[in-house]
């Protein structure tokens, strides 16, 4: 059995996987971090951080030297219903 | 009827069961889909709430028909009639109901051997109930071999689950074809058919009740 190749993110995969990146620094991460570890380039970081600050799932959080971007309570829900659903179709072995 | 009247009202009473849980898992697809709108979730929806209605209607008919036994006795061809037709959109939509799930698994591969080996019997579906319970096992056997190579692959519980549930639905259904040459297959049929409903449902909850 031949899988197809990985399928490209949808901007909901990418939206969580800059949450699950804030979220694995403690709530709160430098954009550097998340531009690493949710593997994008600058500018597609820049938009998509502003559309989520639109949805209100991240909020900005000026410290003292750097931006930081902090996940909301309405990005923690987004992360736990995104794993039940992982989760769900996991269970039926069809990726999402 | 070949059994006693406790156990039609047993029958029924288990078909409410599974129609729930099929919709029930439907639900919690097109819930998913609501978030991730991904098709493939929505050909899941689809494939239960169909799985669900055909249920549905049998477990309607089958009621009906009870409760005239019960208020009118003895059975009349009528009420015989409508037991076939509620049996008949059962098949229909479970065939429906299996094929889209099997078509949700081809989709999933390259395996054009698999998918050729799909639609033959879909398209020479035959008039009798025995060839649509050939269909069924067809169509399961193929939706367990993928849930079986998933588990294998990720040795989840929830794996298992779907699994266990797909091999149960399977042989419930070798068991409903032979249960024309003997008649006590059925109510074992029905049982297995029942538990591998409800290991779906364990897999729901258990996916459900996740903080």
């Amino acid at each position: 059995m031949t899988h197809k190749p990985a399928r490209y993110r949808t901007p909901l995969r990418i939206y969580v996987d800059i949450l699950r990146v804030i979220q694995r620094e403690g709530g709160e991460a430098k954009p550097t971090r998340i531009l690493y570890g949710a593997n994008l380039s600058h500018d597609r970081l820049t938009r998509y951080i502003e559309q989520m600050k639109a949805k209100e799932l991240l909020e900005e959080a000026s410290g003292e030297e750097h931006v930081t971007y902090r996940i909301t309570e309405k990005g923690v829900n987004l992360l736990r219903e995104f794993a039940k659903v992982e989760e769900f179709m996991d269970a039926f072995g069809i990726p999402i | 009827m070949p059994f006693p009247l406790w156990f039609f009202a047993l029958d029924t009473g288990m078909e409410v069961i599974k129609t729930a849980i099929s919709l029930a898992i439907g639900y919690f697809a097109f819930k998913s889909f609501k978030i991730m709108n991904e098709r493939t979730l929505l050909y899941l929806h689809f494939s239960f709430v169909l799985l669900g209605s055909g249920l549905l209607i049998h477990t309607i008919t089958m009621a009906y028909t009870l409760v005239s036994v019960l208020v009118s006795p003895p059975l009349v061809r009528l009420d015989v009639l409508l037991l076939r037709l509620g049996l008949l959109v059962f098949f229909f939509t479970e065939v429906a109901a299996y094929g889209l799930l099997a078509f949700v698994y081809a989709s999933q591969t390259k395996s054009v051997a698999v998918e050729a080996a799909i639609v033959p019997p879909i398209l020479t579906m035959l008039r009798y109930e025995s060839s649509f319970e050939v269909l069924v096992i067809f169509i399961l056997v193929y939706i367990t071999y993928q849930t079986a190579v998933n588990y294998s692959t990720r040795r989840l519980t929830n794996s298992l689950l779907v699994v266990s549930s797909f091999t149960l639905l399977t042989v419930s259904h070798i068991l409903f074809l032979f249960s024309s040459i003997l008649v006590l297959l059925y109510p074992i049929a029905d049982i297995v058919q029942l538990v591998g409903f409800v290991a779906l449902l364990t897999m729901l909850l258990r996916v459900v009740r996740k903080k």
